[in-house]
Order: C-alpha cells, then sequence, then structure tokens
C-alpha cells in the first residue's frame, strides 16, 4: 500500500493513478456543491411533480419517515398491526 | 464481505475459513465472533434495563381488552369506546417512561431541518416557539372540530344504541359518525404536533456518544488484538461523517424523496476518499465489518416471527410466498439470462429489490460476504428506485381506483423501502397506510430467513467446486458466524415475545428494549458501516459492474415480475380467498 507524504491512504485510483488533473482539495470543494447542488436544486425542482408534492405534503402532514430501512425505525408498522390486530381479535358482530 | 482495495494494514482483511482449522481463540481473536459478543451484551444490557421496570399502565391492558370484546359483543360497529380502549392500549409504551426517553435522548439522530443544516442539531426555545406560533391557532380550530365531531358521534352512537343497535339505519349513521370523529382526531393529533415544537441541544449528547461507541468498539478491537489507540484517534471522523450523513437525511426535500443515512454515509465517504483521500490515521476506525455485523446482531432481534401473523393468511402467502419466489426467479434469471457479472451482486439486488431494500442488501451482502462495492450499487439501485416507485405507485392506484387495502397490500410488497411504503400508503388514505406498513413488517421478518438461506447456499453450494462434496465440518468453517448470533437473537427474542403474550410483548419488546435502546444503537452502527465503505471505495471499481447496464436491466425485470404477480396474488387473496378479513380491517 503505497501512502502519500501527506499521510493520506491513495485516492481516486490509488497508485495506478492518473496525475491528478485537479488540486484534491478543489475536488473535494466541487464535490460539496454538487452535494448542495442535487439537495436544493434537483430536490425542490423535483418538487415541481404533482404526485411528488402532494407526497411530501402527506410526509410532512404526519411526519413520516420515509427513509426508515425497517419496519422499527418508524411507528406507522407498530401502529398498523396493532390496530389491525385489535380490529380481527375483536370484531364487531363476531370474528372473520 | 469481501475488503477491497484500500484497507488498513492495521485491520486484517475478512478471511473466509476454509483451511478446516478453528480453535477456541477465534472466539475473541475473529471478528464474526466479537461481533456477536457485542450485539448480546447491548441485547442483555437492553433486557435488563426494560424487562424489570414495566409501565404502570401496563396493569390495564387486560381492562382494555375487555372493553374492546363487549363492545365488540354489544354493537355490529366499532363503538366509540372500543376505540378509546384500543388506542388506550396503543398508548402503553415501555419506553416513554423516563429512563427510557432519556436512553432515546442520548441515541438520538439529528432532527429535521429545511434551509439551515444547524437546525438539525440545535434549536432554541424561541425558535421553537416561533415555529410552533402559525399552527396554534389551526390546532386550536382541530381540536375544536374533534370535540364537536365527538358529540355528534355520541349523539348517534346513543341513537343506535336506544333501537338496541337493531335498526341498520340508525347503525349505519352511527358508524359514520364515529368514523368522521376519528378522522378528526387524527387531524388534531397532526395538528397539535406542528403546534408543540420542542427545543433541543444535541450536541452534547452527539459527542457523549462518539466517546461511548468509540470506548465501545475500542475495546472490541483491543480483545482482537488491535491498537485501541488508534481505533479511537480516527472514530470521531468517523462518526463525524455519520452524523453529516443523519443531517443529510434529515434535510426536507431529502427526506421527502426517502434518501436515507446509507446513501449519504456513502456519498460523504467517497467524497473524501476520491478528493483529499482518507487519513492515514483514519482507517483504524474504518472498521466496516465489524460495524455491519454488530449492527446485523441488533437487527436479528428485530426479526420477530410472530410478527408474521400481523394481518392473518393473506399477509403471509403475500409477503412470504410471492417475495421467495420473486427471489428466486430474479436471481436465476441473472445468472441464466442476463448473465450478471457476480453472483454476490445478482443476489444482493435480487434480495433488495424482492424484500425490503437496504435492510435485506446488508444482511444479504454479509450472508454471502458480497463486495462493498456490490452492496453500494445495490442500495443505490434501491434509493432510486424507491423514489420513483413511492410517487408512481399510489398515484397509479388512485388513477384505477384500487381499494385501500389491496394497494395497501400491494405497495407494502413491492415498493423496497420501509418507510417509502407508508409514505406511498399514507398518499391513498389510513387503511391504506396501515395495512401496507403491516405487510411491509411481515416481509422484513423475512430477511432472517433470506440471509441464513444465503449463508448456507453460499458455503455448500456457490464457494464449492461443481459437483464436488463438502463435508459439514467445512461447511461450519466456512460459514459466517455472525449469522448464528443473527439468528439466535433472532429465535431468543420471539421466544421471549411469545412468552410474555402479544400484548406485553408490543409493550416492553417492540415499544421497549428494541425502539428503546438496540434499534436507535443498530441504526448507528449502520450509519458507521456505510460511512467506513464510502472511505475505502474508490469510484473506479464500480465500473465493472455497471457493464451492460446489467444490474440496471435486473432491477428492472424483478421488479416488473413483483409488480404484476403481487398485484394478482394480493387480489385472490383479499378479495377472493379471505374477502371477511378484508371486510374486518
Amino acid at each position: 500500500m503505497i501512502v502519500k507524504d501527506t499521510g493520506t491512504l491513495p485516492a481516486a485510483g490509488g497508485a495506478s493513478a492518473p496525475p491528478a488533473v485537479l488540486n484534491p482539495w478543489l475536488k473535494l470543494i466541487i464535490g460539496i456543491a454538487l452535494i448542495l447542488f442535487f439537495m436544493f436544486g434537483i430536490g425542490s425542482l423535483a418538487q415541481r411533480i404533482p404526485g411528488a408534492r402532494h407526497m411530501a405534503h402527506v410526509i410532512d402532514e404526519r411526519h413520516l419517515r420515509a427513509t426508515a430501512i425497517y419496519y422499527t425505525d418508524f411507528e406507522e408498522p407498530a401502529e398498523g398491526s396493532e390496530r389491525i390486530r385489535d380490529s380481527l381479535d375483536y370484531t364487531p358482530g363476531g370474528k372473520p | 464481505m469481501a475488503t477491497g482495495t484500500v484497507k488498513s494494514q492495521a485491520e486484517p482483511d475478512y478471511v473466509v475459513i476454509d483451511s478446516g482449522k478453528t480453535s477456541l481463540r477465534d472466539l475473541y481473536t475473529k471478528e464474526d465472533w466479537m461481533a456477536i459478543w457485542m450485539g448480546f451484551f447491548l441485547l442483555i444490557a437492553g433486557l435488563l434495563i426494560y424487562l424489570p421496570n414495566p409501565p404502570e399502565k401496563a396493569a390495564e391492558i387486560p381492562k382494555y381488552n375487555t372493553v374492546m370484546k363487549e363492545e365488540a359483543a354489544k354493537a355490529p360497529f366499532k363503538t366509540i369506546e372500543w376505540f378509546n380502549a384500543s388506542s388506550s392500549k396503543r398508548g402503553v409504551r415501555a419506553r416513554d417512561q423516563e429512563f427510557g426517553k432519556t436512553i432515546q435522548n442520548f441515541l438520538a439522530a439529528p432532527s429535521d431541518w429545511s434551509s439551515n443544516p444547524l437546525d438539525a442539531v440545535y434549536r432554541s426555545k424561541e425558535e421553537a416557539a416561533a415555529m410552533s406560533a402559525p399552527f396554534k391557532e389551526a390546532a386550536d380550530k382541530a381540536k375544536a372540530a374533534e370535540g364537536a365531531a365527538l358529540a355528534a358521534a355520541k349523539a348517534a352512537q346513543s341513537a343506535a344504541a336506544a333501537a338496541s343497535f337493531k335498526d341498520a339505519t340508525l347503525n349505519s349513521t352511527a358508524d359514520k359518525a364515529i368514523k368522521s370523529w376519528q378522522e378528526a382526531k387524527d387531524k388534531a393529533s397532526k395538528a397539535s404536533g406542528k403546534a408543540s415544537v420542542k427545543p433541543y441541544n444535541r450536541v452534547p449528547y452527539l459527542i457523549g456518544l462518539c466517546v461511548i461507541l468509540a470506548v465501545f468498539f475500542g475495546i472490541g478491537k483491543a480483545i482482537m488484538g488491535q491498537s485501541f489507540g488508534k481505533f479511537v484517534v480516527g472514530f470521531p471522523v468517523v462518526f463525524f461523517l455519520s452524523v453529516l450523513a443523519y443531517i443529510a437525511e434529515t434535510q426536507d426535500l431529502m427526506r421527502y424523496w426517502g434518501f436515507g443515512f446509507p446513501l449519504w454515509a456513502i456519498v460523504f465517504g467517497l467524497l473524501i476518499s476520491n478528493t483529499i483521500g482518507t487519513p492515514k490515521w483514519v482507517m483504524p476506525a474504518a472498521a466496516t465489518e465489524f460495524f455491519i455485523k454488530t449492527g446485523l446482531v441488533l437487527l436479528g432481534a428485530e426479526i420477530l416471527f410472530n410478527k408474521i401473523l400481523a394481518i392473518g393468511k393473506p399477509g403471509i402467502f403475500l409477503a412470504w410466498v410471492c417475495t421467495p419466489i420473486t427471489l428466486v426467479l430474479t436471481y436465476w434469471v441473472g445468472q441464466k439470462f442476463i448473465k450478471m457479472p457476480s453472483k454476490t451482486l445478482n443476489i444482493t439486488i435480487s434480495a433488495d429489490m424482492s424484500v425490503c431494500g437496504v435492510s435485506a442488501a446488508i444482511a444479504t451482502a454479509a450472508a454471502c460476504k458480497a463486495k462493498k462495492e456490490e452492496l453500494t450499487l445495490a442500495i443505490g439501485l434501491s434509493m432510486v428506485f424507491t423514489a420513483i416507485c413511492m410517487v408512481a405507485q399510489p398515484a397509479f392506484a388512485k388513477l384505477v381506483s384500487m381499494p385501500e387495502v389491496l394497494a395497501g397490500a400491494w405497495m407494502g410488497a413491492t415498493i423496497d423501502s420501509t418507510g417509502a411504503v407508508a409514505a406511498a400508503g399514507a398518499f391513498l388514505g389510513e387503511k391504506a397506510l396501515y395495512v401496507a406498513a403491516t405487510i411491509k413488517m411481515i416481509q422484513n421478518v423475512l430477511i432472517g430467513v433470506v440471509a441464513f438461506c444465503v449463508a448456507v447456499y453460499w458455503c455448500t453450494k456457490v464457494e464449492n467446486k461443481p459437483g464436488a462434496s463438502v463435508s459439514w465440518w467445512e461447511v461450519w468453517y466456512r460459514f459466517p458466524k455472525f449469522v448464528v448470533g443473527f439468528v439466535v437473537a433472532s429465535i431468543v427474542f420471539s421466544l421471549i415475545d411469545e412468552g410474555v403474550g402479544k400484548d406485553m410483548s408490543t409493550v416492553m419488546i417492540d415499544q421497549g428494549v428494541l425502539r428503546g435502546f438496540t434499534r436507535i444503537a443498530r441504526e448507528w452502527f449502520f450509519a458507521l458501516a456505510f460511512t467506513c465503505i464510502g472511505l475505502e471505495t474508490n469510484f473506479k471499481e464500480f465500473g465493472p459492474y455497471f457493464k451492460g447496464g446489467k444490474p440496471i436491466t435486473l432491477y428492472v425485470f424483478g421488479q416488473g415480475f413483483q409488480l404484476a404477480f403481487t398485484l394478482l396474488v394480493g387480489y385472490i387473496m383479499f378479495y377472493i380467498i379471505f374477502p371477511e378479513i378484508t371486510a374486518a380491517i
């Protein structure tokens, strides 16, 4: 493993990478700018899509965590399954 | 997972033990075993914290059940008392006690923000008051509307009761009035939430959490014979990037699109490693495998097998029959026709697409030792398709006037990400939301079985020469040991879940040990792991995997099949074979 004098591990291609065209710090700044552009630019442009705009409203109104990766990461599965369980266990007029 | 080219010399590569040699030393020198012990330590701590301290209101649960039973026998619709009892029961949660709130405060991720990222970690009293003020009036109005709706519901129910619930017209009027009250109550609750923004300062907690996690994992590293000091020195950088990933997730626009912390953690890590380079002194803390496996052991405890019964047989059929069929078919098509460049990439994408997105990708990739680039690719694909499906599927369901239960079941079984499923369901209505979230929960549980089966299949078939037989000892040597911890955690917690009964399990396990402690820790571990993946990865390593757009072809095929197949099976299950369950929901 080749380690640069700067004390960092090889970046963008490691030891076999061609000589860097841009200063690494400039690349970092460009990268941050691209991320910000994606977050605030493309992200907000997409809000012009009617369905997406309504979805944003629903997520906000319910304070839903649309980014959850598992059922324990937010409340709705717990609440939903509890409601459904009560509905099935104590069905008015008899059990299904 | 296999490690990449950029790896600390201090940290040994993950090695599949296929030499047929093992010793007791493995139990404390190998990362898989150490992940198991550390995961078990946290799970036992969670049980010791919560189980001896049930909330006082837990004693009221039998009373709530009795009320629902009596009301169900009395009237042909859900009465006001029935709803109140059900709601009160759901409000009993072990983690709402003071000690639970303290733990959750300590482990809490950054909060939502819109334009100023600092809002994610700090909000003053003045700012909180200013944010609440515009919604006070709406909240008061919603509260008043709820009161009026309740009065109307009470009047309608009394009229129906006066006729001994035998007048169909009065019963129907009461049922409608009670449903209107429930809707008004729901609106009032949402309005109240917006009008009660609380101040916070997460910075001290985050610093404290960083120190605790550094020491916790540092001790694990030291026991395995690696440097505690080097790990602790590099850890704050990994932790800081993980916090940034959470902050990116909680930005309003990103929340709407479902771009969660796993994606951002990889992006921020990649940004550092591919521009200025990951500092050498950070690399001992870039313990991807260690974080991910410890997180997976904790995830095992969240795989509670009783959950699969939550919506009866239609749910089991949809989530536990359709999903494996889609998974196996997609993998087979990937190998046979699409000719995927790697089997591990194929199975990771297939599981990610057919089961439940990121969490399934993590578990499957770890079980088959996929490369970190493959996991990253699968997660990226999943997030992009999830963003599309979470808008397109409910829009389609609305366009064709699909019934809410069917739409909820369809979206729950087909949209990858668990959170996006709930959002898509909410797009259509409350019933669709709860059915979608419940089906997804049942499907989530499947990842325990998938990870185990994939690990066994890889050890016995994929890693063997064609036609060669392999002894069980050999299988054991090759087997990713952390999967044992993952499965044991699942079985033990499922037994506890069964043993204490449905209601107490919800209060003490689901809404206590898991949501009040270990699942928050698990999420941090995954955030750390994804940050490390980014810090160790080079953009160029992705190139070969995109050749011919095969991963996208595989994903589109699998998702297309799943959409059609699940819709058909969902319709048959909920409307032809079990219509009474659909009616009761």
